[in-house]
């Protein structure tokens, strides 16, 4: 009685602990959801800049909306209840419009009042005016002549020059000033969010407001909404991911509890196996939230799959309790063999924290800790968490099958090693190309609507994310003066047809000097009376009509020159998203639309000798990234794996059952690979973290099925059931209709299985002798 | 009804008094509306000029690329104005300005104000006068004093 009490106690003060720690997660975690986060944060700058800018970029931020059906009043009306109920969101959007003055909303005072330093004017002779006035005379005489109010506080048109990076030449079409499609049958809006297109709970929220406010606006019309843009590609995903998960997860637990019920007959060791996992993933993610800012996704992801190793532990520890045997003696019994397993996958991981990489270091952080915790629960909480409990179910009749099964594979070991050399062909005849490295072989994202977002992309005049021109630089100063030498290359490739449209931070700000040029050049206000005076003459304009003028260039020739810190609001936005401090370095984005010949862009900004320009094609820069994060990691896998022989050889105390143990194990892990690699287009990141998976389900199974004096009574049918349980769980998710988790699920239970039948093949045989004596 | 009242072409003439200009304007030419969305304003004087706009944009004299019209209040809020009482789009109008409408079919008087503050920054007025389908008269009056009176004959 008093052990139960103890038991009932241990396992409150358990549930305890791990609501603590899931409230300490909760409470300090910052999760960065993204699949850039985990790109290393190294690399060179533009790397860097390149992931820091598709992270937090204006182009991820876009949300693109599209209403059609109805008639165009309709859909215009519809547009405009849509900004007038998203506008007072100012803390999930940056910007809702449905037009171009939209756009530039918050942004005409400041414009107006800069006038003359952000126009690109310093003629200012009695000619350059005259033209001037000849035009805003016709513009009187014209039908428009009605705003000559206006016209003439700014003869010269300074405001209009000033707005034209705002008035977005590549933007949509429009029709009084709101945009509509190509073909007229859309009324078209954006929404710009203040979080990363990338962050999927922003993001879900920001689309959430969205729908509801159209339901909200659209109500009783036969109007239908459609979103696009790197948001709704996120939450697309995710949504996918989640959904699928759920149905096989379930399906999951229903057969993986199956094989347990058949195994335990008994609903409290089933709920007692779910602990070790539990306790390591939890205190893993505490751990790494508590050592890190910030927990990438991935890393919780990967992590989680590292660990899941954990899973076998209690079968392991369950199934060596002897008939009337308490599971605490089971464990004693299993102790050594455990903790050798989890000490060489610890240390082996640990290669990972001494990386230079900031996602290999939070993963090795959170497998160590994970697999620590795993065991210790296994080994001391499971125990006395059932103390009472004793096995009922008799397995003698598998157990003797486990044994003629692995009678009958170490009969097959040549056939083993000529698969395993077939294997290291497969892998030395397609050398390098086992890798795909593309983003995209990773995203689950729906190919339908990646392929309405570069369509409705085009249609904004977005720009694409595909590719773009990076400008680094020592200071915001010296960067925005090498974009703008740009410009005159970018106005000829846009002219060309090269690219439609391009976007940099120097048309926004331009350069302190560029400013002081212009401010130079603005005469004093005697002499422009006087040269406007000669200008005007034979027109008939009133003098008095150009003193607002004249005040305004009175006050610009003293006006303090524009610095990022002095922009609004909108305008700092805008420049975030295009000048970016990356590691005490600046870099600024050419953002462009509608690039048609890439390599004349290429072959333009080489030509045109600006320092740290560089044109650059975001999927080969990512790939690259991917190459390094997954080279580093393949690099640090194997000295896992050798320095995992290590540990197992000194635990062993024989080189030759560590040899036994380990190569068995890496024969399972190359034969996984060529079978992938000839079933599937490459090797991702993804199947690499489910092979070090495998590295760790197959050390347990080689340990418990090798005689190496480590356990006294073995259980032959211990590592088949931890492998039917992998295999079925796995097995199952290989059937989802989402790539990322079809491929994990297809390499751990292929791999799983290989390595059962490598590991057993090559066990040590004292069985045979056992059962012939 | 309206919507049928212009066909093809119609003369007018126009007096413009503007703040900034020592003397009227005094404009003629024809005005051509073609559904859904065109306003063709050929000018004979002052000078000779075709102005068109076509949706949202504005061309002068035949030139390719135009220019937004919404960079001139006025012409949105003339353009907005003919559109939406041409094209029988009067809720469209409705959504701009407010309306008040007086008379009867014989005689008929619409007073449009604008409801949106960037338009009222360059128009406080536009009065449409007309009998039965035909328009007679358009009234322009702007915050700063200027006005527009234009008359358009059979």
């Amino acid at each position: 009685m008093n052990t139960r009490a103890l038991a009932v106690g241990l396992t409150l003060s358990w549930l305890a602990v791990m609501a603590v720690l899931a409230a300490v997660i909760v409470k300090t975690g910052s999760f960065g959801g993204s699949l850039t986060a985990f790109l290393p944060s190294s690399g060179n700058t533009v790397q860097r800049a390149l992931v820091q800018g598709l992270h937090k970029g204006e182009a991820s931020r876009v949300l693109m909306l599209a209403i059609q059906g109805g008639n165009a009043r309709e859909r215009l009306k519809v547009s405009r209840a849509l900004v007038r109920l998203l506008r007072p969101h100012k803390a999930v959007f940056a910007l809702v419009a449905n037009g171009g003055h939209g756009a530039a909303r918050g942004v005409e005072g400041f414009l107006s009042r800069h006038r003359y330093l952000l126009a690109p004017r310093t003629a200012w002779t009695v000619s350059a005016l005259r033209a001037d006035l000849r035009r805003d005379l016709a513009i009187l005489e014209s039908p428009a002549g009605l705003t000559s109010g206006e016209i003439m506080a700014d003869p010269t048109g300074a405001l209009m020059a000033a707005a034209q990076p705002w008035m977005g030449a590549g933007g949509p079409r429009s029709r009084h000033g709101e945009w509509e499609s190509r073909n007229g049958r859309q009324a078209l809006l954006l929404a710009e969010t203040h979080r990363s297109g990338f962050s999927v709970t922003p993001q879900r929220q920001a689309l959430h407001l969205i729908h509801a406010a159209f339901a909200q606006a659209a109500r009783d019309t036969p109007l239908t909404l459609t979103t696009a843009g790197t948001g709704v590609v996120t939450v697309a995903a995710n949504d996918r991911v989640a959904a699928s998960a759920k149905v096989l997860t379930l399906i999951d637990l229903v057969l993986v509890a199956g094989i347990l019920f058949f195994v335990y007959r008994s609903v409290p060791p089933m709920a007692a196996s779910l602990v070790p996992l539990t306790t390591g993933a939890l205190v893993a993610t505490a751990v790494t939230t508590l050592v890190f800012a910030r927990l990438a996704i991935t890393t919780l992801g990967f992590g989680t799959m590292l660990i899941g190793v954990a899973m076998d532990y209690p079968t392991y520890v369950l199934l060596h309790m002897g008939p009337g045997e308490s599971a605490g003696t089971a464990a004693r019994r299993v102790a050594r063999a455990l903790g050798l397993a989890m000490v060489a996958m610890v240390i082996g991981f640990s290669t990972m924290i001494v990386s230079r990489l900031a996602g290999l270091v939070q993963l090795g952080v959170f497998a160590c800790a994970g697999l620590v915790a795993s065991a210790l629960a296994a080994r001391y909480l499971l125990p006395s968490m059932m103390p009472a409990w004793r096995p009922s179910a008799d397995l003698r009749a598998w157990d003797r099958r486990a044994t003629r099964m692995m009678v009958l594979l170490r009969r097959a070991r040549l056939a083993s090693l000529a698969v395993a050399f077939a294997a290291l062909g497969v892998l030395a005849y397609r050398g390098h190309d086992v890798w795909d490295d593309h983003l995209s072989a990773l995203s689950p994202a729906p190919h339908s609507l990646m392929v309405r977002t570069g369509r409705m992309a085009a249609e904004f005049g977005v720009p694409g994310l595909s590719s773009l021109v990076v400008v680094s630089a020592a200071s915001t100063e010296q960067a925005l003066a090498r974009s703008a030498a740009l410009i005159p290359i970018l106005e000829k490739l846009r002219k060309r047809g090269v690219v439609t449209g391009y976007q940099l931070a120097a048309r926004y700000l331009p350069t302190l000097a560029v400013q002081r040029r212009r401010q130079q050049a603005l005469p004093t206000n005697a002499v422009l009376q006087r040269r406007l005076h000669a200008a005007a003459a034979r027109m008939p304009f009133r003098a008095r009509a150009f003193q607002p003028f004249l005040a305004a260039v009175a006050q610009a020739r003293h006006e303090a020159l524009l610095r990022p810190s002095d922009l609004p609001a909108p305008v700092r936005a805008r420049l975030n998203g295009l000048l970016m401090r990356v590691h005490g370095r600046v870099v600024a984005f050419v953002h462009l639309s509608g690039v048609r010949e890439p390599r004349r862009l290429y072959a333009a900004i080489r030509a045109s000798h600006v320092p740290g320009a560089h044109f650059v094609v975001v999927k080969h820069v990512i790939g690259g990234l991917m190459a390094r994060y997954r080279a580093a990691l393949l690099n640090h896998s194997i000295a896992a794996a050798l320095l995992m022989a290590l540990v197992v050889a000194i635990g062993l105390r024989s080189v030759r059952e560590a040899l036994r143990l380990v190569l068995p194990m890496a024969a399972a892990i190359l034969t996984t690979c060529a079978i992938l690699i000839l079933t599937g287009p490459g090797l991702t990141l993804l199947n690499l973290v489910a092979l070090l998976l495998i590295a760790g389900l197959g050390m347990g199974y080689a340990l418990f099925l090798g005689d190496h004096g480590l356990i006294a009574h073995r259980r032959p049918l211990a590592p088949w059931i931890c492998a039917a349980t992998t295999i079925t769980g796995f097995g199952v998710m290989a059937f989802a209709p989402v790539a990322m988790l079809r491929e994990v699920g297809l390499t751990v239970s292929v791999g799983a299985l290989l390595a059962l039948i490598f590991t057993a093949a090559w066990s040590s045989g004292r069985e045979r002798r056992a059962e012939g004596a | 009804m309206l919507a049928h009242g212009v066909n093809g072409k119609v003369r007018f003439t126009e007096v413009n008094h503007l703040a900034s200009l020592r003397r009227p304007v005094r404009a003629h030419g024809t005005l051509q509306y073609i559904k859904p969305a065109t306003l063709i304003m050929t000018q004979s004087a002052p000078r000779k000029a075709v102005y068109r706009i076509v949706g949202n944009r504005l061309f002068v004299n035949g030139v390719h690329r135009g220019v937004p019209v919404t960079r001139y209040p006025g012409v949105v809020a003339i353009v907005s104005g003919f559109e939406g009482l041409l094209s029988g789009n009067y809720a469209l109008l409705a959504h701009d300005f407010t309306t008040h409408l007086t008379g009867d079919r014989k005689a008929w008087h619409l007073l449009l104000r604008p409801r949106l503050t960037s338009l009222k920054r360059a128009l406080s007025s536009v009065a449409i006068s007309g009998r039965g389908p035909r328009l007679v008269e358009i009234e322009t009056r702007a915050p700063n004093g200027d006005t527009s009176d234009m008359h358009i004959l059979r």
